[in-house]
């Protein structure tokens, strides 16, 4: 009887702690206060883009990368976050982004909550054409249902971020750094859920669920939990970029956002958090760039990356620069 | 070594792609008042509306060449780009020329969703905006720096409700159509004026968007009732709802009419149809077979460019607004302060391969509308226009 | 009472073209495990291949013919070239067939262009029922959509189904029995893609050909294989004849949900039976 394992086999598989400690931390929370203010202007929203899909990636990675549950309908927990927001802005008048922010995570756990024991009941590639076909029922919900999501056409406003604080004038600048808070603390958070006990579980889970039952550990019980969590962190990401935009579409539900996320995870690396962010960073610009240089032939450049990286790059990005971090530390401490 | 060379090789690739971002042409260049005037265009190269940026910029393109490409001694650039037909991909693409390129002026963008999207930072910035196509009053309204040319929706099909009524006689319709803000306004245009004028809507059927069969909605067309059936589709339906118009023996019972040519009929896809669609009449703002000077010359040039009729969407959305921006400029002598922009273009009265065109206090435009009916000689298809309502208002 | 008859019937020739579009898809997931998301720009391809022969003189059943050999040669490359090495592994699979759609479908537009294209069906005409008009041309398709169905669950009793199916149980163990299993894999691969290009052009008299259809098209076969259970055959048949009568009667006596039937059958049976109606739970 072959042990069914979860997408690369075990040996091949570390988790990259980096030993330097907390350097690393020190040179991102660095390059990320301190550049963007030297940056030109429409990088900026670049870069909140880059921290949006950040979160959503994250949230995605804890779900796929830590508990092997291939996801590819995550866009809809993103997307209905983010139509709360806008419904709540725009037609119930309210103005309290912690109103909204709470109203719209919760509606995203509810969804996940509903969505997880349908999906969970079947395995592997089925939960993910399960996944794939709940993301897009929720896309043709959006669509088709004019009055309340606007059809095709979206909810537009221009949505500033009503903290409660008087006095706070917004810029795209101070936006991002506003984003990066919830970044930082999304990474912090998932991070720390990963090494608690519950997380750690999550390892054994994805390797061998069977041997963990046999252990007594209730895995749909950690599965459902873990679905939950993850889609309340898409969630995040989905209010954020709702605010950022200024308009919830359907297309925020839709197949493409669910796979552009997997992607991210899948180029960052299955075995890190803060691969996921690389993912992010490296898929955004290339849509930035090959976009700008090839108007109609961009998808071709698009594709043909997701097939290079699926080929060439299993495991991901983290494992190469977290080699080149050890390399170069090494090298500066010589 | 290997291992060096099995991390430097992504990670160099991450470093070069970062570095073209950076270095690429135009990057932070300040616009000096007497440096050249860059035109956005944000157009759909890709996404639902693909088939259109290209006839849209074909139109931009020829208006520029025979304008010249200079205008009180500053030189004209397009800095053309591709808004997916999607809300977020066209924010970005706007931010990008706005703040990059230092564009004042932009064309575009075609989908209503997506101008929607795009207006708020546009506006927020002063930035000059010819939205390509039809776009409702309300939303004109709430952006003071927009300008539609093309009019409204129901501006345009209005004038079939006249027609239909009045020309063709009919009394009550079934109608049919797609089942999206722009499929409802198309038919909604239609259908108040034809109520208005005393007909009936005996039927109304929507179908969804993407839908690739109509055989259910053809086969429950109401033909005891109907004198006619009032359809439109968007451009990737047409032929497929032609053929089946006809599969299903509709077309020997109750006659077809559009609310819009435009997008059911498309003068691109007529071959295609052949010759079951002749006669099939409706709406637009221009059509090739247009009887003026000017519209016989950009016909001409656009043919002997492009090998076919220039189209609605090259000249209404691309061509008449590069027109408006051009004229505009000439008045204020190159100069672009949105104020002082904004003002010439209202007190524009144009000529363009349309008729003539003004806009009205709220920016929309006052314009001419046809009606045309498909028609062929030998292998061309065409629309010929067999009636022109002068000076429609905005509705 | 014809307008009844007349839904009937359009409800089963959609169904058979769904069973068209998503037998393929069903055929390399139930036996290979393998999910392509790329199955709706073979669809495409198929389409636009088949126009291109029917345009240049060739008898439809030629283009349908070509047309498949397109999917077929393009599902060759893809599961030789690509998916062949990534072998159980299901994120890297859906990654690749992802790109592939974005690749295809520009390749497509940039072939072909943007235009819809679409041509004539070869049988024209319709038979009358009393008032309404059928087309042959839709009996035409429930005919084809029957002896592809036939055809595929006569193959699965076949020696050679059973050895495709040994080979995805158990690779190792099929290949120490003398089974080809590499070689076996790419055929079924292509028999997939060869009905996807088949469809696509089978399916162009009546849905036409543009770039958009890769996801149209996927977006339903995804739908069928769900409802029917993945990996059935007989399931996808049923589903696929259920999904279109559902979906022509919810458009004629509902117009208000009709754009949701289809979606309300998939919710219903993700409730009550997530392995689908045929399928076996995984």
């Amino acid at each position: 009887m072959r042990m069914k394992t979860g997408s690369t086999p075990v040996l091949t598989r570390s988790r990259y702690r980096i030993s330097a400690g907390l350097l690393p931390y020190v040179v991102a929370g660095l390059v990320f206060t301190v550049l963007p203010p030297l940056l030109p202007d429409y990088f900026h929203s670049l870069l909140i883009k880059v921290l949006i899909f950040s979160v959503f990636a994250m949230s995605l990675d804890l779900i796929m990368g830590y508990t092997g549950l291939p996801s590819l309908g995550h866009a809809a927990y993103f997307g209905l976050a983010g139509y709360i927001a806008a419904i709540l802005l725009l037609k119930c008048g309210i103005d309290s982004f912690w109103v909204v922010l709470l109203a719209s995570l919760l509606g995203a756990t509810l969804l996940a909550a509903a969505f997880g024991p349908l999906a969970l009941r079947v395995k592997k590639i089925y939960f993910l054409l399960v996944t794939l076909a709940l993301g897009q029922l929720l896309f043709y919900v959006a669509w088709y249902w004019r009055s309340m999501t606007g059809g095709d056409d979206g909810l537009v406003g221009r949505f500033t971020p009503n903290l409660g604080i008087p006095g706070v004038k917004w810029s795209p600048l101070l936006f991002y750094y506003f984003v990066f808070i919830f970044f930082a603390f999304t990474f912090f958070v998932l991070r720390w859920v990963t090494r608690l006990p519950f997380g750690l579980s999550l390892k054994g889970l994805e390797q061998n669920e069977l041997r963990m039952r046999c252990l007594g550990y209730n895995t749909w019980a950690i599965k459902y939990v873990v679905f939950l969590i993850g889609a309340m962190f898409a969630g995040m990401a989905g209010v954020l970029f709702v605010y950022f935009n200024g308009f919830a579409v359907p297309k925020n539900l839709g197949l493409h956002f669910s796979g552009m996320v997997m992607f991210m995870v899948i180029l960052g690396g299955d075995a890190t958090l803060w691969g996921s962010v690389v993912g992010a960073a490296v898929i955004l610009y290339l849509e930035y760039i090959s976009s700008l240089y090839f108007p109609e032939r961009w998808p071709l450049v698009f594709g043909a990356a997701f097939i290079l990286t699926a080929m060439f790059m299993k495991g991901g990005l983290a494992p190469y620069l977290a080699k080149f971090w050890k390399w170069t530390v090494g090298k500066w401490r010589h | 070594m290997k291992k060096v060379l099995t991390f430097m090789v992504p990670l160099s690739g991450v470093v070069i792609l970062l570095f073209s971002g950076w270095v690429a042409p135009g990057f932070g260049q300040a616009i000096a008042p007497a440096g050249p005037i860059k035109i956005g265009c944000l157009l759909s190269f890709t996404g639902a509306l693909l088939h259109d940026g290209p006839q849209v910029r074909a139109g931009i393109q020829l208006a520029l060449e025979h304008y010249g490409s200079e205008v009180a001694g500053r030189k004209i650039e397009l800095v053309i780009e591709d808004d997916g037909t999607d809300p977020s991909t066209a924010l970005d693409k706007a931010r990008k020329i706005v703040e990059r390129d230092n564009v004042r002026i932009v064309i575009g963008p075609q989908a209503s969703h997506v101008a929607q999207a795009v207006q708020p930072y546009l506006t927020e910035r002063k930035v000059i905006c010819m939205k390509s196509r039809q776009f409702p009053i309300p939303l004109t309204a709430k952006f003071p720096y927009l300008f539609v040319v093309d009019g409204t929706y129901k501006q345009t099909t209005s004038k079939m409700g006249d027609y239909a009524y009045n020309v063709l006689g009919y009394r009550k319709v079934s109608t049919m159509t797609a089942d999206y803000v722009a499929g409802r306004e198309f038919m909604g245009g239609f259908t108040e004026r034809f109520v208005e004028l005393g007909g009936k809507v005996v039927q109304e059927q929507f179908y969804p968007v993407g839908s690739m069969d109509y055989s259910n909605y053809l086969a429950n067309v109401n033909v005891k009732e109907a004198d006619c059936v009032a359809a439109w589709t968007v451009g990737t339906g047409g032929p497929r709802f032609a053929k089946q118009y006809a599969e299903y023996g509709l077309r020997q019972k109750i006659p077809l009419i559009t609310p819009f040519i435009s997008g059911i009929l498309n003068e691109d896809t007529l071959p295609q149809i052949g010759d079951i669609i002749l006669g099939v009449p409706g709406p637009s703002s221009y059509a090739s077979t247009i009887d003026n000077t000017l519209n016989k010359r950009v016909v001409a040039d656009y043919r002997r460019k492009h090998g076919v009729r220039p189209t609605d969407n090259g000249v209404m959305g691309g061509y008449v607004n590069m027109q408006v921006v051009m004229e505009a400029l000439k008045a204020t002598k190159g100069d672009t302060d949105p104020g002082k922009i904004k003002e010439a273009i209202l007190k524009l009265n144009l000529e363009t391969p349309a008729g003539p065109v003004r806009f009205s206090p709220e920016r929309i435009g006052i314009l001419n509308i046809h009606i045309c009916k498909v028609a062929k000689e030998g292998s061309d298809y065409f629309w010929q226009v067999v009636q022109t309502y002068k000076e429609t208002m905005p509705r | 009472m014809e307008r009844m008859l007349l839904n009937l019937l359009n409800g089963v020739s959609f169904g058979a073209l769904l069973f068209l579009l998503a037998s393929g898809l069903s055929l390399v997931l139930g036996l290979m495990g393998i999910l392509n998301l790329a199955h709706g720009a073979l669809f495409l391809f198929g389409a636009y291949v088949g126009i291109s022969v029917t345009q240049n003189g060739g008898h439809f059943i030629l283009a349908g013919l070509v047309g498949g050999a397109a999917g077929a040669a393009i599902g060759l490359a893809m599961e030789r070239g690509f998916l062949r090495h990534l072998h159980g592994r299901i994120l890297e699979q859906v990654l690749i067939s992802f790109g592939f759609i974005y690749v295809l479908t520009n390749v497509a537009s940039w072939i072909w262009g943007t235009v819809t294209q679409i041509v004539d069906a070869p049988i024209s005409g319709a038979i009358v029922l009393g008032d309404l008009f059928f087309p042959k041309y839709r009996l035409g398709l429930i005919a084809i959509g029957l002896v592809i169905a036939l055809g595929l669950y006569l193959f699965d009793k076949t020696r050679v189904g059973a050895m495709v199916r040994a080979g995805m149980d158990n690779a190792e163990m099929a290949g120490a029995l003398g089974v080809n299993v590499k070689f076996i894999s790419s055929m079924v691969f292509c028999l997939g893609a060869f009905i996807a290009g088949f469809a696509g052009i089978i399916g162009v008299p009546i849905f036409g050909a543009y770039p958009e259809i890769a996801l149209d098209a996927l977006n339903l076969a995804l739908i069928v294989v769900v409802v029917g259970g993945t990996g059935s055959i007989p399931g996808a048949l049923i589903a696929s004849l259920l999904l279109g009568v559902l979906d022509s009667f919810g458009k004629a006596l509902l117009p208000g949900i009709a754009s949701y039937t289809i979606y309300i059958a998939l919710i219903i049976i993700l409730v009550f039976r997530p392995s689908g109606i045929m399928g076996r739970s995984a």
